[in-house]
């Protein structure tokens, strides 16, 4: 190849010797390295360079296609399980607040709806779904105390007593139902399977929110995604879509008492309990009662451990007495 | 590599030092050292450029050149004829004074010595390939009228001049000189300052081979980058300048061996400079048969003129050549001092220089032994007498028909009667290889026995010249001294009886005086 430093001009002999010093035959004064090996050197070191960063431009897109598909199916999961809830279901929360709120200010009296009148009409308004919460009147006075309540109420004797009363109110059969609930034997999961705790509404449906499809979205690494796929997958998202989609709240608030009267081992005392039945729905109140509650009608035997449930249990068996003496 | 990055010195002297000399028959290893060769060159051997005295590359090499004599007459012609032409004309002595500058800046050049910074690499190499350059134009243009063998410079500079290496040279320099010229106008403010400037006209110089377009320079310099050189100007300028050094490369030896060829001609010059500013003489002897008689007018030592003392011309003169000349007189009386400035004159002689006398004939000799007495040394094997016997064994193995000997007080170092025998043997055998033999002595019984009996035909007789209070006059006559004249040498140094008493009786009272504080 000629080479750029010889003209037309010169003497094809001088011509000829800058050729042979541009190809490097000699080896320059100082260097360890010929022209040639220079060279080759470059040409390799050139070589390494465009080979790492077309390595390193394939590693970031196919992470980049990593990232997209892996936030494309997180995105696709959200979306699945959200999807059959409407604006309105994903705010139950907010609704269900509103009416514990309601319900913790100064008692408005009891309260059986019309509705409830009818014969049969008790049986078929337990058998449709609920969400239910219960705790100190104190927690259920705002939003935020209320998820905090949410979090330790679970289904308890209350629930099973009113979708599945016992066949008496003795001691013997409300202690059958009571242990069914501390167990959580078939039976009472059976019975209350319409019945789904306020906190997996509120836990799970944050993950079905338009916020969470935005972090989602937001995340820009592939680590950032997964540890939002782990979180997504572990939230109790099948009991948030149902607590959404209930038709009745139900609430439960125990007030603080005298505290003059004993304490129980397992926290019962006497106090009064606050009992809201609502649908959601229509937006109305269909029962609102208070009862004061009393373990010592519970025999000895019986009281240190399952004086809150037959309590609860007796408390069921009021309000549905309630709801028959309105008649 | 020289060139491409210059050495730490010595490149110069190294290659001068190993450099060949024009054959010779002579053995420096037999005179040398005896005749002070090195001693002479140094003192009177001082190379000038307009009057300052300068560095000589290699002494060594002066030295050898001047104790190698060539075999050949025609080169000792030769350079006779160079250092003639050299004295007649004072212009060829300016231009070759000025072409030793030159090549002593070519050396200091490529020997690193010039300074040039780390920063402008190419810097040195185009100064060096300037002075190339400069050199052979000097050579071509400044010796053009020779008649001797400075002809041969220009024809040298003429030839490198009519070849494609040099014109490239010649366009390199150019190029890095002047790529372009720019015609400006330059506007100059009532307070003195320039105001601005305005560009009349851009001319490159297209018709030089190294000018290409920006563009091409630029594709020049992606190419050498690509290549594994820099990617930069300079790498440019540094692969012009390496083909061109290769297309010269081949014309700068000589160059080297140049410089001690001009140095040993301008130290001709500069020892007849030395002499004619002491008032002395030098010439260039007629060469003659040895049958024919040799002489020397107004000889003189030049090693005493080296050692600032202003020596006292004599005239030397013989019936022939081939003889052995004894040379008696009173000590301090010049008689070592005459073989020392025959020894350096027959060697100068025969090397083309001038010799340190006002006119002379003189013939070819095939070698030179000197031999001088020999100082006692600590390691010194055999006695006096054995010293003396090894000297005249040395001698003989190594000496050839009709070579010059010259021998200092000869069998000196023994008693008379034993060392007047050796004397007789010694002289009986050289009148055998019928050398040119110059031998001083003190046994003066002796060498007035040989003379009277005149049985050695080739014997010659010489004498210190004894002026008014028997004092020597530094000249020589025919015959044989009748005194050493020991009396004036010891009165001179302060060894007469009554000076001797005096330092007797000095040291006995200064041994005799007792300590002044045991006094008290």
């Amino acid at each position: 190849m000629p080479t750029f430093l010889t003209t037309r001009k010169m003497h094809p002999e001088l011509a000829a010797r800058i050729d042979a010093s541009v190809r490097g035959r000699k080896k320059r004064a100082g260097r360890s390295l010929g022209p040639r090996m220079v060279a080759f050197a470059r040409f390799t070191g050139v070589l390494l360079v465009i080979t790492a960063v077309v390595a390193l431009l394939a590693v970031r897109r196919r992470n980049h296609d990593e990232l997209e598909g892996a936030r494309a199916a997180l995105l696709a999961s959200v979306r699945a399980r959200s999807e059959p809830l409407s604006p309105t279901d994903l705010e139950l929360p907010t609704r269900a607040a509103e009416w514990s709120v309601r319900l913790a200010t100064p008692y408005e009296g009891d309260l059986v709806a019309p509705e409830l009148l009818k014969d049969g009409a008790l049986a078929a308004v337990v058998a449709r779904s609920i969400v239910y919460v219960r705790g100190p009147i104190g927690s259920m006075a705002n939003a935020k105390t209320l998820a905090l309540a949410a979090a330790v109420s679970s289904k308890d004797p209350l629930v099973s007593c009113l979708v599945d009363p016992p066949k008496d109110r003795t001691e013997k059969a409300m202690l059958t139902k009571v242990r069914g609930a501390y167990a959580r034997d078939a039976l009472f999961e059976k019975s209350t399977a319409n019945v789904t705790r306020l906190d997996d509404a509120e836990v799970g449906l944050p993950f079905l929110m338009p916020a969470w499809a935005a972090r989602v979205t937001a995340a820009e690494e592939l680590a950032d995604v997964a540890r939002l796929r782990r979180e997504f997958e572990k939230a109790p998202l099948d009991g948030a879509r149902r607590a959404a989609q209930s038709e009745l709240l139900f609430v439960a608030m125990d007030e603080e008492g005298d505290k003059k009267g004993p304490t129980e081992l397992d926290g019962e005392r006497p106090h009064k309990v606050r009992v809201l039945l609502v649908d959601l729905r229509a937006k109305k109140v269909l029962v609102r009662h208070q009862k004061n509650v009393d373990p010592s009608w519970i025999t000895e035997a019986q009281r240190p451990t399952y004086a809150a449930g037959l309590d609860s249990c007796a408390l069921a068996m009021d309000v549905r007495e309630a709801i028959q003496r309105a008649r | 590599m020289a060139f491409a990055s210059g050495i730490s010195g010595g490149l110069f002297s190294d290659a001068l030092d190993r450099a060949p000399a024009a054959p010779s028959t002579w053995e420096p290893a037999s005179f040398a050292n005896d005749l002070f060769v090195s001693t002479f060159v140094a003192a009177c051997f001082k190379v000038k450029v307009a009057g300052q005295d300068l560095v000589v590359a290699s002494q060594k090499h002066l030295v050898r050149l001047l104790t190698q004599p060539p075999r050949d007459l025609e080169t000792v012609l030769f350079r006779r004829a160079i250092v003639s032409e050299l004295t007649e004309s004072s212009d060829l002595r300016a231009e070759l004074e000025k072409l030793y500058a030159s090549l002593g800046r070519l050396r200091n050049l490529i020997e690193g010595a010039g300074g040039v910074g780390k920063f402008e690499p190419h810097r040195r190499q185009l100064d060096i390939l300037l002075c190339v350059k400069q050199i052979v134009d000097r050579m071509a243009s400044g010796f053009g009228g020779a008649r001797s063998g400075l002809s041969r410079l220009a024809a040298f500079g003429l030839r490198v001049q009519g070849g494609e290496p040099y014109q490239s040279l010649r366009d390199l320099l150019r190029y890095d000189e002047r790529l372009a010229t720019l015609n400006l106008t330059v506007s100059v403010g009532a307070d003195g300052r320039i105001r601005g400037f305005r560009v009349l006209s851009i001319a490159e110089d297209t018709e030089n081979p190294f000018v290409t377009s920006p563009l091409r320079r630029w594709l020049g310099k992606l190419e050498l980058f690509v290549r594994g050189f820099s990617f930069s100007d300079g790498e440019i300028m540094a692969r012009l300048i390496d083909a061109v050094f290769d297309g010269i490369e081949d014309e700068l030896p000589p160059l080297v061996q140049l410089m001690g060829e001009v140095e040993l001609y301008l130290g001709a010059l500069g020892f007849r400079d030395i002499a004619l500013a002491a008032g002395l003489s030098v010439c260039l002897p007629s060469f003659v048969a040895g049958s024919e008689p040799r002489t020397l007018q107004g000889l003189w030592n030049p090693l005493l003129l080296g050692h600032g003392i202003t020596p006292i011309p004599c005239n030397f003169e013989t019936d022939r050549h081939d003889t052995t000349v004894l040379v008696t007189g009173p000590n301090s009386g010049g008689k070592t001092r005459l073989l020392q400035s025959l020894g350096l004159a027959q060697l100068l002689a025969q090397c083309g220089m001038f010799v340190p006398a006002r006119a002379g004939a003189l013939t070819l000799a095939p070698s030179l032994v000197v031999s001088l007495i020999e100082e006692t040394r600590a390691d010194q094997a055999e006695g006096r007498l054995g010293t003396e016997l090894v000297r005249i064994r040395a001698l003989f193995e190594r000496l050839p028909p009709g070579a010059m000997v010259i021998l200092d007080e000869l069998c000196s170092g023994t008693n008379p009667s034993e060392g007047e025998e050796i004397f007789e043997l010694v002289v009986r055998m050289l009148a055998r290889l019928g050398p040119q033999a110059f031998i001083t002595t003190h046994f003066l019984a002796f060498a007035a026995r040989l003379q009277r009996e005149a049985q050695i035909t080739e014997l010659r007789f010489l004498q210190v010249e004894l002026g008014p209070e028997q004092r020597p006059t530094y000249q020589f006559t025919q015959g044989v001294a009748h005194t050493s004249l020991a009396g004036h040498a010891a009165a001179r140094l302060g060894v007469t009886g009554e000076q001797l008493l005096a330092l007797v009786e000095r040291n006995i009272r200064e041994r005799r005086a007792p300590p002044a504080v045991a006094d008290k």
